[in-house]
């Protein structure tokens, strides 16, 4: 009887509390797509073309940092 | 009164439920923690907290051993060598022959309780490592599947390809209208790097590992005053050889690494000689 007792007996979830801790604790981060994106200027709104700097925008002339 | 037989098998059942439980939560986990980064849309947070946690359970029941031994088996031993030696001492009986038997069972139980320990540390390393690689080559392969999509200029919208192999934010000019163009590789591929290369190249570099680690381990143990059967020499050799194909697995993986192998490389060996070694 008491070995049918044991035989029936579920097994111990030893992580229960360890997995249902890591879900209910971990921040919920939204995620990132992957993508490209262009900043542009400003001022006139040009993009940035290839080989050129980027504290002044290529086209107008317009300071991306001014000095203060 | 305990015998030495009862004091051998209590410890031998103990280390063996030890031993038992240890690999019920390993296969536990091997059965939950792979699906938990597919249930989790990839986020790694999750399993390495769950990680954290079922480490610090399996060391937990890795210490027991010596403080149990510390805490019970030991002063079972002393309080089992104690009546011996009263019972001797009144029988006017010397003691050599008893302590020289004493000692040797002592030693040799003590020692199945260290073999164990050191045993279940090695399995919680080969499982760890090897769970975040197969979790790491899960993240890989997506990372891969989203880096080969289809990307356009955000300007003139024409075709722009993007590096497979490369999981940080990087200019890229269009060669149509030649904007530069700024990629995201997105939260996946950004993590693939923090969480999938160290284990994928520490599991490609396992054997290695522990070629080296057996040698630490027996340098260590060795005492000062006698001759060293390990040379330092020895161990950093090994060292070198695991931190090699550890490196080199890392640039198989992500090829821009090989930019720092030589600075890794000296910089990984430099510390283990003044740290570990303390031979430089």
């Amino acid at each position: 009887m008491e070995q049918e007792n044991n035989q029936s007996k579920p097994p111990v979830n030893l992580l229960a509390n360890i997995l249902g801790n890591a879900l209910n604790t971990s921040a919920q981060h939204g995620q990132q797509q992957a993508g490209l994106e262009t900043r542009t200027c400003g001022s006139c709104g040009a993009a940035r073309p290839d080989g050129t700097e980027l504290s002044t925008c290529a086209y107008c002339g317009y300071e991306f940092f001014p000095q203060p | 009164m305990n015998t030495t037989t009862d004091l051998q098998q209590r410890w031998d059942a103990f280390l063996f439920k030890i031993h038992e439980r240890f690999q019920e939560i390993l296969s536990q986990a091997a059965a939950i923690l792979p699906e938990l980064l597919d249930y989790q849309q990839f986020d790694t947070i999750p399993f390495s907290n769950a990680w954290t946690g079922i480490n610090a359970q399996s060391k937990e029941l890795i210490a027991k051993i010596d403080a149990t031994w510390q805490n019970t088996v030991s002063p079972g031993w002393e309080t089992w060598r104690n009546e011996e030696e009263d019972r001797l001492n009144d029988a006017g009986q010397e003691m050599e022959h008893f302590h020289l038997q004493f000692y040797e069972s002592y030693y040799r139980e003590q020692e199945k309780g260290k073999k164990l320990m050191l045993q279940l540390e090695k399995d919680l390393r080969n499982y760890e490592v090897k769970t975040f690689a197969a979790a790491g080559r899960k993240l890989a392969a997506k990372a891969h599947e989203v880096l080969s999509g289809e990307f356009s200029c955000s300007q003139c919208q024409a075709p722009l390809p993007v590096a497979t192999n490369f999981y940080r934010s990087y200019y890229q000019v269009c060669q149509y209208c030649q904007t530069t163009n700024t990629f995201e590789p997105g939260s996946i591929a950004r993590m693939t790097e923090h969480f999938a290369l160290d284990p994928i190249a520490e599991e490609q570099a396992l054997d290695q590992y522990w070629k080296y680690w057996e040698l630490l381990q027996q340098y260590s143990a060795q005492r000062e005053e006698d001759e060293a059967a390990i040379t330092a020499d020895e161990v950093l050799a090994a060292y070198t050889n695991y931190i090699e194909v550890y490196l080199k697995a890392r640039i198989n993986m992500i090829p821009v690494y090989q930019e720092r192998y030589e600075a890794d490389k000296k910089a990984k060996i430099a510390w283990l000689s003044k740290y570990t070694l303390c031979i430089s």
